[in-house]
């Protein structure tokens, strides 16, 4: 490479660094709606089935009193004005389905010619924009979510490590099948997870199911939220050989209002431990109430409740057949929907509900006089008495 | 897990594509635990006749989702299905030599797993893998974190020869 050549590559690249790491930074709520217009349908709430069995939710306390049953009671595909959410499997499905449908009408194609084709069928450059929407959403939320703890919470240089493992974590969508060559699997999967690899790369991958189901934008935001609080929580703060006090508050706190099951055979972060997926949905839930509040305003009433219930909505799916539910590692669906979505102070100001009675809602402020360090608790036991 | 993974393969007894009893319930994983030293299976069985009574179960948690891709030959029968928790997403008869080569594949697969699990670290996307070939049985099991795509490929390869069914 020459240095005229090599000047040039400094100054584009130079330029590109710095619009990637503004972008969350200027990014705010008004950039949002092209992305949400584009992808339609905009139902409005008196089309949506949803929309005509719920009454204003001043009208119609008792959803106030039991938001996961408001928000399971219901099968099927749920409507809120962004979109829609439908049960995993279907995801799956019509993904399996467009993979068939390419190899029947292609059999002399590989294997990795019909992942191109099926990348380009399914993340086209409208859901690509969705998701990336959400996901500097999502982003800019967390960091002004730890940039505002006070300073009895997080430290400023906790708070930068904080930051900067947000900041690491890279949202990877497929430009064409090369992108998931590592993991081919994906494109028919109807999943978002995180990953941290072996050489300390952070990385967040969507499923090309969860591309052609997940419509709604708030359970996009929910569930990129639920993803991209992996990279702070508390398994992965240890495993970064990271101590944070407050981190340990919460956990005593999530262990004493019963919002980590505490089987006999856990392990924290080992196994049979619910807490990195507890803490994933309480960090969702505020990104969740922060989206909410955005769009208060835009959609009032039942429109709102519909985006509230969007929001969740995937993880009561299937709640009627127990044995189908990971309970090892995620808490069971009424955990997570009413203990920790529903009775979040944020989501029930913006729902208009009355704060929820005893006990406290979780945070990293709260204490108890008997505080143990969690970090030494196996189950009901401490590691030293086993 | 275990016994949720046992209820699973319970029901999926029910099907044509069962693989009655093979698995033994060993299910997925701990999340954190390193994989189980397996044993190659004899190569050269895998062409033979007792690859006609052979079977595959790769069991992976991935996001909030169990999945399975079951695969076996039997009578000169080859079946493959896919499954999401409970439910059976698709199954179909697929062709001989076609199987064969997957199933060449997860034995070597099993003979060959990746031990780079980093200490410490939270597996969040366990998965096993079990192949049975006449009366021996194997199990690789690790996470896809510290597997370098090696399970990721072999599910695509379940699943485009799933697809690529015999009409």
């Amino acid at each position: 490479m020459n240095r005229n050549k090599l000047r040039s590559v400094l100054i584009f690249g130079g330029i590109a660094a710095a619009v990637a790491y503004l972008t969350p930074h200027v990014y705010h709520r008004h950039a949002e709606p092209s992305a949400l217009s584009a992808e339609g349908p905009r139902t409005p709430a008196g089309e949506s089935p949803l929309a005509q069995s719920f009454p204003p939710l001043a009208a119609n306390p008792s959803v106030c009193q039991n938001i996961y049953q408001s928000v399971c009671q219901h099968h099927g595909e749920t409507h809120d004005p962004t979109g829609t959410v439908v049960p995993d499997v279907e995801g799956d499905r019509q993904a399996v389905r467009f993979y068939e449908e390419l190899i029947e009408q292609h059999p002399d194609w590989s294997a990795p010619q019909v992942d191109d084709a099926l990348v380009a069928a399914i993340y086209t450059p409208k859901r690509r924009g969705r998701v990336q929407s959400a996901f500097h959403f999502v982003e800019h939320t967390l960091l002004k979510f730890i940039d505002n703890q006070p300073e009895e919470v997080f430290s400023a240089r906790e708070k930068r490590q904080l930051k900067a493992r947000v900041r690491k974590t890279q949202l990877q969508l497929p430009v064409n099948a090369a992108t998931y060559s590592d993991e081919p699997d994906l494109f028919t999967k109807n999943e978002v997870f995180y990953e941290r690899m072996l050489d300390g790369q952070m990385r967040m991958r969507v499923g090309g199911a969860y591309l052609l189901t997940a419509k709604s934008w708030f359970n996009i935001v929910f569930t990129l939220g639920h993803e991209f609080a992996h990279a702070i929580d508390p398994c992965e703060i240890r495993s970064a050989h990271m101590s944070l006090p407050a981190y340990d508050r919460l956990t005593a706190c999530f262990l004493r209002n019963n919002l980590i099951a505490t089987h006999k055979t856990r392990l924290e972060c080992e196994q049979d431990d619910q807490l990195s997926e507890t803490f994933a949905d309480w960090v969702a839930v505020h990104i969740a109430a922060e989206a909410l509040r955005s769009y208060s305003a835009e959609f009032p009433g039942v429109q709102l409740w519909n985006a509230a219930t969007n929001s969740v909505r995937d993880l009561c799916e299937q709640e009627d057949d127990l044995d189908l539910l990971d309970v090892q590692y995620h808490p069971p669906p009424q955990v997570r929907i009413e203990a920790i979505f529903g009775r979040n102070p944020e989501i029930r100001q913006v729902l208009g509900c009355n704060p929820a009675p005893e006990p406290e809602y979780c945070d990293f402020k709260t204490t108890s006089p008997n505080h143990v360090s969690p970090s030494r608790r196996i189950g009901g036991k401490f590691r030293g008495e086993l | 897990m275990r016994k949720y993974l046992c209820r699973v393969l319970g029901n999926v007894l029910g099907s044509a594509l069962v693989i009655t009893g093979l698995m033994g319930c060993a299910g997925t994983p701990p999340r954190s635990s390193p994989e189980a030293a397996p044993v190659a299976l004899e190569d050269s069985g895998l062409r033979g006749p007792e690859a006609a009574d052979s079977s595959v179960d790769i069991s992976y948690i991935l996001g909030r989702d169990h999945y399975r891709l079951l695969a076996k030959a039997e009578r000169a029968s080859f079946s493959v299905a896919s499954i999401m928790d409970k439910q059976v997403l698709e199954k179909n008869t697929v062709a001989g030599a076609r199987y064969q080569d997957f199933l060449k594949k997860v034995n070597s697969f099993v003979s060959h797993p990746k031990r780079t699990v980093a200490s410490n670290s939270p597996c969040h996307s366990p998965f096993s893998v079990t192949v049975r070939i006449g009366k021996e049985t194997q199990t690789a099991s690790g996470c896809r974190e510290s597997d370098e795509g090696g399970l990721s490929r072999l599910v695509k390869d379940g699943e485009f020869l799933l697809y690529s069914k015999v009409k």
